[in-house]
């Protein structure tokens, strides 16, 4: 848990991968998303964390997520907000950017179960 | 401005946006094409859920009911195809296999292409395709839905499939 003052006094890529472990943490999330045309994304030197956008201070803090279909989205979508909004105390914009469905067999759903 | 971004140009236009003014988030993101908007959203963030996340949950709903043999017809496959093709033709309404949707804040709209087994009532059959698209994307998305509209594009006889069977194994010429 940090004061606002001090999530913006580290750096960025910090936070970013905070944000990151944290909603990928959930077992409802499969991955994170780029979210349209793969905007959401933090630029760091020498790499990007894809599906987390971290702005300045008081910006919201953007999460594009996909989904495992198992409970209602915007549950889900709420509990991630819940889990983000530990670290930065920012509003959390979240983008659900597309679903697999676990009973299809869908790929990248072989593991992990939402419970 | 971008609230009127459900065409193809919403993309091009929103990227220039982007660059240029000092807006602190991606304006697509939140008002362009597909994302929808909830309505219990607060002052802690916003939600979108994207168009292909409704479809897939109305294409799902749909084959849920026994009756349905399969989703699409030739005119929707077809388009479809050329659909993928097209940056951004994607994102505002979607279409694969037999399923289109419009995504706008707090409502969608959902058109269906199905083709229907013999024996099944089709107006009881649409009633329930209806009704179980209305409910999965209801409780799923949070999204209200305007219209399921269901175009029954062709009904599967199971002699079909015996002469697909039958057919395979001799040929008529060598």
């Amino acid at each position: 848990m940090t004061t606002p003052e001090q999530h913006h006094e580290n750096s960025a890529a910090d936070l970013a991968d905070r944000v990151a472990e944290v909603v990928l943490e959930h077992p409802c999330v499969v991955r994170l998303h780029g979210g349209e045309f793969g905007t959401i994304s933090t630029h760091l030197p020498g790499r990007t964390v894809t599906g987390v956008r971290v702005g300045e201070a008081d910006e919201p803090i953007e999460v594009a997520v996909v989904l495992r279909l198992r409970h209602p989205l915007p549950d889900v979508v709420t509990e991630l907000r819940e889990r983000v909004t530990t670290i930065a105390a920012v509003p959390v914009d979240v983008t659900v950017g597309d679903v697999v469905d676990e009973q299809r067999n869908e790929p990248g759903t072989e593991t992990g179960s939402c419970s | 401005m971008t609230q009127s971004s459900q065409t193809d140009s919403g993309s091009t236009r929103s990227r220039e946006q982007e660059g240029t003014t000092e807006t602190t988030a991606i304006p697509e993101a939140r008002t362009g094409a597909s994302p929808a908007r909830l309505a219990d959203d607060t002052s802690q963030g916003k939600t979108t859920i994207s168009a292909s996340v409704v479809q897939k949950i109305a294409g799902i709903a749909t084959r849920e009911i026994s009756g349905v043999y399969a989703m699409g017809g030739g005119v929707s496959r077809a388009f479809g195809a050329i659909r993928e093709r097209i940056p951004g033709g994607g994102s505002g309404t979607s279409n694969v296999s037999g399923v289109q949707v419009e995504v706008g804040e707090k409502q969608a709209a959902v058109d269906l292409d199905i083709v229907v087994e013999y024996g099944a009532s089709i107006v009881e059959l649409a009633r329930a395709v209806r009704r179980n698209v209305i409910q999965g994307v209801e409780r799923m998305c949070g999204l209200e839905v305007t219209e399921v509209n269901i175009a029954v594009n062709d009904i599967h006889l199971p002699s079909d499939e015996e002469a697909d069977n039958g057919g395979t194994g001799s040929s008529r010429v060598e």
